[in-house]
C-alpha cells in the first residue's frame, strides 16, 4: 500500500515522492516540510471536518497535526506510509480535543458542545475510513457558480446569516433553507461517488440557485 | 424539527447564535433523538466539509505554520530557556576553576581514594565519580563533588574523614560552602549526577596514584550537593529565588542555601538563622521569618476554553496562564488599534512556551474585519485568528500607566479592563507598587462569557493575590503559591462569580463586596467590615476608593487588619498622584506588615493605631479619625523614625513616648529597631 490510488488521503502526491519530502525534512530542510503541509493540509482538513464539532476545531487539530508531524518526523521510517501515519496523527488529536471538550463543557455551562463532542468522539472512534474529499470537489464542481459562490461566501469567508440575507436581499430563513438543499445536493452526489442526479438535484435543490 | 426548522439551527449554530438556553434546550432535544442528533451531526460535517474542500488559504496557514514552528520550543526558545536554565544560580551547576585548583582538588582525591580503595568493600554504598589528574585544558572533565573539610590532615587517620558519611549535617554544608566561597581549593568541579558513570572501575585505581600519570580514580562521595532539577520543573515555574539563612530539602537530600538559590516545584525550605528573602523575576521580594517553611508545589494546568481577548494598546504580550495549544490558529483576538505586535506564551503541562516576537504580526492597517457573525466592518479592527484558546495573563511591560479620560488606553492591557457598567475601577495592591511600577509587574486578566452575549472582563495583580494567600500569623507553615495567579477577587456580583468560576474553575473566588444571601460554596467573602477588626482566621481584603483620605482610609484598614487593598478608581480619576506618598510608605513598611504581628493600640476616641512586631523590628502607624486636630502620646515607640516625614505633624520622641499632634485624617508612621 504505497501508491496515491491506496492512500488514505487521496494526494496528488504519490508516497514516494512523499517519503523524498520526508527524508528532506529529517535532513534539516524546513522548506520540504511547507511543500509537505501544502500537499496534505487539505485532505487532512477534510478528515478533521468529517468529525470535528466546530470549524475552530478542524483549524486547531490541523495546525496541531502538523506542529505534532514535525516534531516526530525523526521517528517516521520512509515506507511509503507517510500519509497513514500523518493521518493517524490527526485522529488521535482529534479524538484527544474531542473527550477533552466533551469532558470540560460538562463541567462548564456549555452541554450542547459537550454533547456533540462526546458523540463526535465516540463515532470518531469507530469510524472506518472515509475519504470525501475527491468526490465533494467533484460534486461541488457540478453546482452553480451562484451556489458555489453562496457557499464559499457562507463557509469559507464565514459571512453570517444575517449578512447574507442582507446582500441577497431574502430572509434568513431562506438563505437557511437554499443552504440546507444545497447541502442536500451534495450529500446525495457523494452518496452516489461523486455523480449528481439530475432529477435528484432539480428536487433537493432550489432550482432558481442550483440550476440557474 | 422539520428540514427548514433544522436548516435554520444549522446556521445559527455554524454562527455561534444560539442564546445559553437554546443552547441548553438543543442539548436536551438531541440527547432524546438520536435520529436528530444524526441529521445535525451529519449537516455540520458536512459545512465544515465544504469549507475544507473550497478554502484557499493553505499558503497562509503554511506561514503560520513555519512561524510557529520557528518561533516554538523545537527551536530558539528551547535553546534560550535551557541556557537560562542552566545559567541560574544552581549549586550543582559545574564550574570551571583554574587548573593550579583542578590539581590541588585532585590531589585531595587521590588521598581519598587511596584510603577508600583500601577500604572498598566495607564502605557506604553512595555514588561514585570519577577524577582524572590535573590537566590545563578546560575541556578535559575534571570533576568531583567537593569535598568536605578535615580531608587533608588526617588521611592516617581515616575513621576521621567526614566523606564517609553519605549525610552531612547541615551545618558541615554551610561550612563547606563558605569554605568554597572563600577560595579554598576544595571543589575543582562539581559534577552533575549526570555527568558520573555509574560504576567506577574500582579494580584498576591504584593505591598510591601518581597525579602526574593522570590515572583515573574512583572515590566516594557524601551527598552534599542537591539534585539537579528536571529541566521541565524549572520552566514550568517563573524563577523563585531564596537568599539568606535556610536548609532546602529536594528529593530526599538537604542543603543550606545559598545566596540566589532558585527553589523549584517540590522543594522544601525551612528559614532559619536570620530569616531569608524570596525574590521573583520582577524583583518583588518577601521576608521570611526564622522557622518559616516554605513549600513549592507543583503547578496546575487547567483545561483551556476559548474567549475573546479586547486589546486596546498596540504593543502586547500575551501570556496563556494554564492550557496549550501548540498552534496560533483560532479566534479570537481583536486589536483596536493601529499596529500591534504579538508574542505568544503559552503553557502546557508544566512547560512555558514562548514564540519569538515577530511571529505574529498584525499590520491593523491594511486589515479588514473578518469576524462572522460581527455586523458592519469597522476600518482599523481586525479579528485576528493567529491565537490560542485559554486563559491570558496579559502583560504589558514597559508601559506606564495611562488612563485615557474617554475610556481609550485603558487597562485592557495592563491588567485587563476592570469596569463595571462603564466605570473603570482599578485594582491595585498592597505592596507599595506605584501606579506606573505596577503596570510593569505585569498583571492577570480573565474573560469570561456571562452567557447574556456579554463578557466579564476581569483583572486583578498577582501580587495582591499572592499577598492575600499569605496567613495573618507568622511563623507558619506556607504553601508558596506566587507568582501564579493564587485567587480571583470580584464583588458580589454572583452571576460574574459565577463565571469566573467557570471560566477558572479551580482558583478560590474572593468577593470583595458584601456577601450575598447565598454565598456559593466555593466563594469567600473578603470583606473588610466597615468597622471594627477584620475576622481572624482568614485574608481580608479592603476596598478603598481614591480619593483625598485615601491615605487615611488605607491605614485604617491595615489597622483593623487588612491583609490585601483594592484602590478603586472610579470614572475619570488619575490614581498615580494621589497614590504616590502611599506606595512608597507601604513600600518601606510591606515586610512588618505582611509578616509582623499586629497588636492595636488604644490611644482614644477617633484615633486607630496599631504596632507591628518582628523580632527585631517594629511599626507603629497612627490615624486620626476625627474632624479636628488631636495631640497624642504613643508609648513604646524608642528609637523609632518617622516614614515620611511631615512637618505638620510635629513629631518629638522623648525616651519611650514619643508625641504628636496629627490634623484630620492625619497619618503618623514610625518604624525602627524594636525598643
Amino acid at each position: 500500500m504505497t501508491d496515491a490510488a491506496n492512500s488514505p488521503l487521496a494526494i496528488g502526491m504519490d508516497a514516494a515522492q512523499a517519503d523524498v519530502l520526508v527524508r528532506q525534512v529529517q535532513s534539516g530542510n524546513r522548506e520540504a516540510f511547507r511543500t509537505l503541509f501544502l500537499e496534505f493540509e487539505r485532505p487532512i482538513r477534510c478528515y478533521l471536518s468529517a468529525h470535528a464539532s466546530s470549524a475552530e476545531m478542524v483549524d486547531e487539530v490541523l495546525q496541531a497535526t502538523f506542529v505534532a508531524c514535525y516534531e516526530s518526523i525523526g521517528t517516521y521510517e520512509a515506507r511509503g506510509t507517510f500519509s497513514f501515519w500523518l493521518r493517524g496523527i490527526a485522529r488521535n488529536r482529534l479524538l484527544k480535543e474531542l473527550r477533552q471538550r466533551a469532558r470540560h463543557d460538562h463541567v462548564g455551562a456549555d452541554v450542547l458542545e459537550a454533547t456533540l463532542a462526546e458523540v463526535a468522539a465516540s463515532h470518531l472512534a469507530n469510524a472506518p475510513d472515509h475519504h470525501a474529499e475527491p468526490y465533494l470537489q467533484r460534486c461541488l464542481d457540478q453546482v452553480t457558480p451562484r451556489v458555489r459562490e453562496l457557499l464559499q461566501r457562507r463557509y469559507v469567508d464565514q459571512v453570517a446569516v444575517k449578512q447574507l440575507a442582507v446582500e441577497l436581499a431574502h430572509t434568513e430563513t431562506w438563505v437557511s433553507v437554499t443552504l440546507h438543499r444545497a447541502r442536500a445536493f451534495l450529500r446525495d452526489c457523494l452518496q452516489r461517488g461523486g455523480n449528481a442526479d439530475a432529477a435528484h438535484a432539480a428536487h433537493a435543490t432550489d432550482a432558481k440557485v442550483v440550476r440557474s | 424539527m422539520t428540514p427548514e426548522q433544522l436548516s435554520v439551527v444549522v446556521e445559527r449554530l455554524l454562527d455561534d447564535d444560539l442564546s445559553h438556553m437554546e443552547r441548553t434546550n438543543l442539548s436536551a432535544l438531541i440527547a432524546q433523538d438520536a435520529d436528530l442528533h444524526q441529521r445535525l451531526a451529519s449537516e455540520l460535517a458536512l459545512a465544515l466539509q465544504i469549507r475544507a474542500v473550497l478554502a484557499q488559504d493553505a499558503e497562509q496557514r503554511a506561514d503560520l505554520l513555519m512561524a510557529t514552528l520557528s518561533g516554538s520550543r523545537r527551536l530558539a526558545l528551547a535553546d534560550r530557556l535551557d541556557r537560562a536554565i542552566d545559567a541560574a544560580a544552581l549549586p550543582a551547576a559545574p564550574r570551571w576553576l583554574p587548573w593550579t585548583s583542578v590539581a590541588a582538588a585532585a590531589l585531595l582525591m587521590l588521598l581519598i581514594g587511596g584510603w577508600w580503595s583500601q577500604r572498598a568493600p566495607t564502605r557506604n554504598p553512595t555514588r561514585d565519580v570519577v577524577i582524572t589528574a590535573p590537566a590545563p585544558q578546560r575541556t578535559i572533565p575534571v570533576a568531583v563533588n567537593p569535598p568536605t573539610t578535615p580531608v587533608i590532615a588526617a588521611p592516617e587517620t581515616p575513621l576521621a574523614l567526614p566523606a564517609a558519611d553519605p549525610t552531612p549535617t547541615p551545618d558541615a554544608l554551610v561550612a563547606q560552602t563558605a569554605a568554597q566561597s572563600a577560595g579554598e581549593p576544595a571543589s575543582p568541579e562539581i559534577a552533575t549526577p549526570e555527568a558520573a558513570p555509574e560504576k567506577a572501575p574500582l579494580a584498576n585505581v591504584p593505591l598510591t596514584p601518581d597525579v602526574r600519570e593522570s590515572a583515573p580514580l574512583s572515590a566516594t562521595q557524601a551527598n552534599s550537593v542537591l539534585a539537579k532539577p528536571d529541566l521541565r520543573a524549572l520552566r514550568s515555574v517563573p524563577p523563585v529565588l531564596i537568599s539568606g539563612s535556610a536548609q532546602v530539602r529536594r528529593q530526599g537530600r538537604e542543603a543550606a542555601s545559598v545566596d540566589g538559590f532558585r527553589l523549584v516545584p517540590g522543594d522544601e525550605v525551612r528559614v532559619s538563622g536570620d530569616g531569608a528573602d524570596l525574590n521573583d523575576d520582577r524583583g518583588i521580594t518577601w521576608w521570611c521569618s526564622p522557622d518559616t517553611r516554605l513549600t513549592l508545589p507543583p503547578t496546575r494546568t487547567v483545561e483551556v476554553v476559548r474567549q475573546p481577548l479586547h486589546v486596546t494598546l498596540g504593543t502586547v504580550h500575551v501570556t496563556a496562564a494554564m492550557g496549550l495549544r501548540p498552534l496560533i490558529t483560532t479566534p479570537h483576538l481583536r486589536i483596536d488599534a493601529e499596529e500591534a505586535d504579538l508574542w505568544l506564551t503559552v503553557t502546557t503541562q508544566g512547560t512555558r512556551v514562548e514564540t519569538v516576537s515577530g511571529s505574529v504580526h498584525i499590520d491593523i492597517t491594511t486589515a479588514s474585519v473578518q469576524r462572522p457573525g460581527t455586523t458592519k466592518p469597522r476600518p482599523g479592527i481586525k479579528t485576528v485568528r493567529p491565537l490560542a484558546p485559554g486563559y491570558y495573563a496579559l502583560t504589558h511591560p514597559g508601559q506606564g500607566l495611562e488612563i485615557h479620560p474617554a475610556g481609550k488606553n485603558r487597562l485592557s492591557v495592563i491588567g485587563g479592563r476592570f469596569a463595571r457598567d462603564g466605570d473603570l475601577q482599578i485594582p491595585r495592591i498592597l505592596h507599595g507598587t506605584s501606579a506606573t511600577v505596577a503596570a510593569d509587574l505585569g498583571g492577570t486578566a480573565l474573560l469570561a462569557p456571562l452567557a447574556d452575549g456579554t463578557w466579564l472582563d476581569q483583572a486583578a495583580y498577582r501580587h495582591l493575590n499572592a499577598l492575600i494567600e499569605l496567613p495573618p500569623t507568622t511563623p507558619a507553615t506556607r504553601i508558596l503559591k506566587h507568582p501564579a495567579l493564587s485567587a480571583w477577587v470580584t464583588t458580589n456580583d454572583t452571576r460574574a462569580a459565577t463565571a469566573m468560576r467557570r471560566a477558572d474553575p479551580l482558583r478560590p473566588i474572593h468577593l470583595a463586596g458584601p456577601a450575598p444571601a447565598k454565598l456559593p460554596t466555593w466563594a469567600t467573602t473578603s470583606e473588610l467590615p466597615s468597622d471594627g477588626d477584620a475576622p481572624t482566621g482568614r485574608a481580608t481584603l479592603a476596598v478603598i476608593p481614591v480619593d483625598a483620605q485615601v491615605h487615611a482610609h488605607t491605614w485604617d484598614a491595615l489597622i483593623r487588619g487588612a491583609q490585601g487593598l483594592i484602590w478603586t478608581v472610579v470614572d475619570q480619576h488619575d490614581p498615580a498622584p494621589a497614590l504616590q506618598s502611599l506606595t512608597a510608605a507601604l513600600d518601606a513598611t510591606q515586610s512588618l506588615l505582611t509578616d509582623g504581628s499586629r497588636a492595636p493600640i488604644a490611644l482614644g476616641d477617633g484615633i486607630r493605631a496599631a504596632r507591628w512586631d518582628r523580632p527585631g523590628r517594629r511599626l507603629v502607624v497612627v490615624v486620626n479619625r476625627n474632624d479636628g486636630e488631636r495631640a497624642l502620646q504613643i508609648p513604646h515607640t524608642s528609637g523609632l523614625a518617622q516614614v515620611g516625614a511631615d512637618e505638620s505633624l510635629a513629631v518629638s520622641t522623648t525616651g519611650d513616648l514619643t508625641t504628636a499632634t496629627l490634623p484630620p485624617h492625619g497619618v503618623l508612621i514610625l518604624q525602627g529597631p524594636a525598643p
